[in-house]
């Protein structure tokens, strides 16, 4: 994937070296020090760092869309999705309500549940859901070794939605819902 | 991604963090603030934002002693931007404090859909001079977990090792797990796996596990355990247990499998290829797949020294390994060649390294073990320069009047060097009073390498008062690197209170002494 294909939302951060003496003692005054020079940078791969909530006129199938990512760097890096907020659904499965991500239109909420796949393919392929099994605001964090594979593991965020997930579970209005979500990127 | 810091108690200092918008577009606005920060079950960071259900007892913040320059800036494309991190440990200050530094794209003004934000996460690790505190990191429990395909991945068995953390101190830990399986009165190895390195905070308790890569039948197994506390052997833990696994497996052995010669040491001209032979043997009674490659040693990456990156030094670029892969029948074996074609220009060091990995799988996919040895390229017209620093020793409290030293030692030589390294406690006159080796495990250190090294000591036999360390570490130079560090014991208050100690660097008196490190 050519940089240009990316979204400039590719950013990268490291903590500075900051400009100290070398280590100095009696017993020797070697002017060498050596700096690990940790990297973590995430990059939006494609057009657009959208996650489409479009609700289609009643009866049509709400199209799934996915935004690709790919993280790059040189330690193990953690990864995890959350929604900006919350909100309550009653659901097939948990009739008393389940906490989904919120998107909305005109006052109006949905629900929504993020799927997080990192790394997306290859050894170690995992993925986590929100709602999950765990309790949490965030998806499960999902980890990679980056310097295993070349320093560079690519993952996706996606979104489930459904025309019942409203908090009545009435039909919603249709249109393009608004809303965020959050990857957090930290190395460890 | 991690800030660490060293000052005494009621220093002020700052430490520059910077962000760079590796886009080539317009400039990037990115968010920072300061947040409370935790750790997961596998090692991993986590932030807790103000008000979350997080329990953080057992934990020292830094947040109400820290502050940012900004909280939010514009960053044009590849130029980096630096905020400056503030803060003032309080007097009382003792041990390791731990914040987090959020950088993040905020939300537009008026979003359409629904807007996926970036977000990083930066560790703020501030490791207080002066005061011991208590190390109390240990192996807790062992397990052994078996994943269907139902799971998503293909389906798999995992091994786990669980280590708390009851102290002060910010260890590092890695672990190593035999699971071995029950034939009669005997007990057969299936595997021998490593657990990665990586740090733990007070307080934290974490479930650090390995793919074993294959797929084992329910039955009755031993996990034999065993932790490495900065780099010092802990209690080992055995545990007998009754697997559920896959009903249709059978158990996959680790193979053996022999490389000789154990290690590749090639004498070099820039511009000319050489050729080695290996023999690899499968001397186990079944057939497997090989793959052998030459990789990047992992100590290589992310370090650097000067202008020289750890990569640098990386032989994988010039290793060809032929053939790669291939079939070895139950005893049979293969001879390999391991070509190595240097260049004419760039070849300016006079030693580059590669590791050489030998994986193998039985026919049904299922993981026959890896071997893995060291490719060495010695470019004789380069001399070689063996050096190394003592980069800092650390104490923490152990049982009674017992305490733990930790040194780290770094190689910023040009070649591989086996360090041997031990403290020794002096008089004020000079005299040796004490003296203890510390564990290493004695495999070579590649330049740009960084080791530590730990070992207890007992101080029950020095009387209260300002004492010298002098931690050395003998490379085979003529003579040992070496350090002096201030040790001051206190007296007890009760006679049966174990004493306190404060280890001080003279050297480094300043805000500083800032290390700006990873931690897996």
């Amino acid at each position: 994937m050519q940089r240009s294909d990316r979204q400039l939302i590719a950013l990268c951060a490291a903590a500075a070296l900051f400009g100290h003496p070398a280590l100095a003692a009696d017993e020797q005054d070697v002017p060498v020090t050596i700096t690990v020079v940790p990297t973590a940078s995430i990059a939006i791969i494609g057009t657009t760092n959208l996650l489409y909530l479009e609700i289609p006129p009643a009866g049509s199938t709400i199209p799934a869309s996915g935004v690709n990512f790919a993280i790059t760097g040189n330690a193990n890096a953690s990864v995890t999705a959350e929604p900006d907020s919350f909100v309550s659904i009653p659901t097939f499965d948990y009739p008393t309500g389940e906490s989904m991500g919120r998107a909305v239109l005109n006052g109006n909420p949905v629900g929504y549940r993020l799927r997080l796949d990192f790394p997306a393919v290859g050894p170690g392929a995992a993925s986590s859901r929100l709602p999950g099994y765990e309790d949490g605001p965030t998806t499960p964090p999902l980890a990679a070794n980056l310097m295993a594979t070349g320093g560079t593991r690519n993952g996706r965020i996606h979104l489930e939605a459904s025309p019942d997930w409203t908090p009545t579970g009435g039909l919603p209005l249709p249109g393009i819902y608004v809303g965020s979500v959050t990857i957090t990127v930290t190395a460890f | 991604m991690t800030m660490r810091a060293d000052p005494r108690p009621a220093q002020t200092f700052e430490i520059p963090l910077k962000i760079q918008n590796t886009g080539v577009g317009g400039p990037k606005r990115i968010q920072l603030r300061l947040v409370e920060l935790s750790q997961g079950d596998v090692g991993n960071w986590e932030l807790v934002e103000p008000g979350a259900d997080v329990d953080l007892s057992g934990h020292a913040s830094s947040l109400t002693w820290t502050s940012l320059s900004e909280d939010s800036v514009d960053i044009d494309p590849q130029v980096p931007a630096t905020i400056m991190v503030s803060m003032r440990p309080p007097a009382n200050a003792r041990g390791v404090y731990f914040a987090g530094i959020v950088a993040e794209t905020p939300l537009p003004d008026n979003p359409v859909g629904l807007v996926v934000r970036t977000r990083f996460l930066i560790p703020l690790i501030v490791e207080i001079k002066g005061r011991t505190v208590p190390e109390r990191v240990s192996l807790v429990d062992t397990s052994m977990t078996f994943a269907s395909a139902a799971a998503g991945g293909p389906p798999t068995t995992s091994a786990f090792i669980t280590v708390s953390n009851a102290g002060q101190t910010f260890s590092r830990v890695r672990g190593e797990l035999a699971i071995e399986s029950s034939a009669g009165d005997q007990w057969r190895v299936v595997t021998r796996v490593g657990i990665d390195e990586r740090g733990i905070i007070p307080g934290a308790t974490l479930i650090l596990g390995r793919d074993l890569e294959r797929r084992l039948p329910s039955g009755k197994y031993r996990l034999r355990a065993n932790l490495f506390v900065d780099g010092r052997r802990t209690p080992p833990l055995q545990k007998e247990i009754d697997f559920e696994g896959d009903p249709s497996a059978d158990i996959a052995f680790d193979n053996t499998l022999l490389l000789e010669p154990g290690n590749v040491d090639v004498k070099i001209v820039p511009g000319a290829t050489r050729t080695t032979v290996m023999r690899i043997a499968n001397a186990g009674s079944d057939p497997v797949q090989i793959e052998v490659l030459a990789a990047t040693p992992r100590s290589l990456l992310g370090v650097q020294m000067g202008e020289l990156l750890g990569t640098d030094l990386s032989a994988e670029p010039w290793v060809r390994i032929v053939p790669s892969t291939f079939s070895l029948r139950a005893n049979g074996h293969q001879n390999v060649r391991v070509i190595s074609s240097v260049p004419d220009n760039g070849a300016d060091q006079p030693n580059y390294y590669a590791d050489l990995v030998l994986s193998g799988r039985y026919p049904n996919g299922q993981s026959a073990g890896e071997t893995t040895s060291t490719i060495h390229l010695a470019n004789s017209s380069v001399p070689s320069s063996a050096a190394g620093n003592v980069e800092s020793l650390s104490a923490a409290e152990a049982e009674g009047s017992n305490f733990i030293f930790n040194l780290d030692f770094v190689n910023v030589g040009n070649v591989d060097v086996i360090p041997i390294a031990k403290v020794t406690v002096m008089s004020s006159g000079g005299e040796a009073l004490l003296s203890q080796a510390l564990s290493d495990d004695n495999t070579p250190l590649l330049p740009l390498s960084r080791r530590r090294f730990s070992g207890e000591l007992s101080l029950a036999s020095i009387e209260p008062g300002d004492y010298s360390v002098l931690a050395a570490v003998d490379i085979g130079a003529e003579q040992p690197i070496s350090r002096r560090y201030l040790l001051s014991i206190a007296a007890p208050e009760g006679s049966e209170s174990a004493p306190t100690i404060s280890l001080t660097d003279p050297a480094s008196d300043d805000a500083g002494s800032l290390d700006v490190n990873k931690d897996g």
